[in-house]
């Protein structure tokens, strides 16, 4: 059974996806939007000058972020109700996903403000600032920006996780791609249109991530310097984007 | 009970297996692969983009069920253990090879222009000047990754492959009990996950006051 007709008929198993489509976008929209404050209050109180509340917070990220998000939806959806607790498919996975966003997303949000140079915080004691007046407007609005292009990549990532949400019985993507298979047993050609639905979204938003990065002044150094240590020249005065557009002609 | 939970730890041995040949497939592969990126020649910089992008944009458990189902399609049937070494070692690869991309670009030009200068050849430059700073730079990120395919061979499971998670699922099928195993499975991964990232600590530690470079 040489049947290299997946090789074209994929596209048409597309429309069988799109409703599932809809759930795994409904899933990653609301873990995150609940999941990120949830990180952002927990990066706040793994800093916290309680040493009980400090260490309490970091065991419930690390733990967040230890257990494989299948493990987390199993115990959520089939482990609860070892305790009498039943909950339904779709807000098992919600719980699940959204432990998983904050978990990750309160060590990105914690590395942010790690990150920041301690002049910062000694600045703004010099000028008199309150604890509270420090965060808000010396840490805050820095950290926000360095923490930009992970909290965009984790969001990618969390698109992908929802895909776990099939084998407990949530209609996603992959739920529907394995119903129309279990139909037509063109398993080849249903899953390579699965995979054609999540990159389309995925692949775009891991190079938008990569742009802000770059915008944002973390990890690459401009285009222009990258060619050039690849030809392992020198590079000539390399100008940092956001100056370069400061400078630019009008 | 004890006999369960004995048989959940003992499948540690699979996901074990699966993490370490498929870590050590990517750490080996990823350096040619990411060599690509550096090429003088736009096709096969095109082609490293394009083998990145597609194989990291699209979800783990997707290209596991290509392999594992899609391949039936075309006459060919894979058991599920091969299935699952052979995709989490190919995303294993594209990971790889764009840490090792990442750590290449925080060495400064500076380094080859003084390797220039002091008429080292191509082969001792990447020997003695580079290999030792890469290495410092990505063993964190690499430990990193290690640590999340820990987790990411728990998706193994969803195949058949008797791994943690796998065998703690048959164990609430046959006994119920679903938090007690569950939440011992999520126990075995943290056991071993925890270790590996207190060792890279310390190597990372051990290596950058040894030497004190990035």
């Amino acid at each position: 059974m040489n049947d290299f007709s997946w090789l074209w008929d994929w596209p048409t198993h597309i429309p069988a996806l799109l409703p599932g489509l809809a759930v795994a976008v409904m899933l990653t929209v609301v873990s995150c939007v609940i999941g990120y404050p949830l990180g952002f209050f927990l990066a706040i109180l793994s800093e916290s000058r309680s040493r009980w509340i400090r260490w309490t917070t970091i065991a419930v990220v690390e733990i967040g972020r230890g257990l494989p998000a299948l493990v987390l939806l199993y115990i959520v959806y089939r482990g609860l109700p070892q305790l009498g607790v039943l909950i339904d498919a779709i807000p098992s996975a919600i719980i699940a996903l959204t432990i998983t966003a904050a978990a990750y997303s309160a060590e990105m949000i914690r590395a942010s403000i790690a990150a920041l140079p301690h002049g910062q915080t000694d600045a703004a004691d010099a000028l008199g600032l309150g604890r509270a007046d420090r965060f808000r407007f010396i840490i805050l609005p820095q950290a926000a920006r360095i923490s930009i292009p992970p909290l965009v990549n984790l969001t990618i990532t969390m698109f992908h996780i929802t895909s776990l949400a099939s084998v407990i019985t949530v209609a996603e993507i992959m739920h529907a791609a394995y119903l129309s298979g279990a139909i037509n047993w063109r398993y080849m050609s249903v899953y390579i249109a699965a995979a054609f639905v999540y990159a389309v979204i995925a692949i775009p938003g891991a190079v938008l991530a990569g742009r802000l990065e770059q915008r944002l002044g973390g990890g690459k150094p401009p285009r222009r310097a990258r060619r050039a240590a690849r030809r392992g020249s020198e590079p000539g005065p390399v100008v940092s984007p956001a100056v370069a557009r400061e400078h630019a002609p009008a | 009970m004890g006999d369960a939970l004995l048989a959940i730890a003992l499948a540690a041995g699979m996901t074990i297996l699966l993490t370490v040949v498929s870590g050590a497939i990517g750490i080996v592969l990823g350096a040619p692969v990411m060599l690509l990126s550096r090429s003088r020649f736009a096709p096969l910089r095109g082609l490293y983009w394009g083998f990145v992008h597609i194989v990291r944009g699209v979800p783990t458990l997707v290209w596991l069920f290509i392999v594992f189902f899609g391949i039936t399609q075309l006459g060919i049937t894979l058991g599920a253990v091969t299935s699952a070494l052979i995709t989490l070692s190919v995303i294993a690869v594209a990971s790889m090879a764009e840490i090792y991309r990442g750590g290449l670009n925080a060495i400064k030009p500076g380094q080859w222009e003084a390797s220039a200068a002091l008429g080292l050849g191509q082969f001792a430059t990447a020997r003695d000047v580079l290999f030792p700073q890469l290495f410092r730079a990505v063993s964190p990120t690499v430990a990193t990754y290690l640590v999340g395919l820990i987790k990411e061979s728990a998706l193994a499971s969803t195949i058949g492959v008797a791994e943690i998670t796998f065998v703690a699922g048959l164990q609430v099928q046959y006994f119920g009990e679903g938090l007690t195993f569950f939440a011992f499975a999520g126990l075995m991964y943290l056991a071993l996950s925890v270790p590996l990232g207190a060792l890279s600590r310390g190597i990372h530690a051990r290596l950058t006051r040894r030497y004190a470079v990035l």
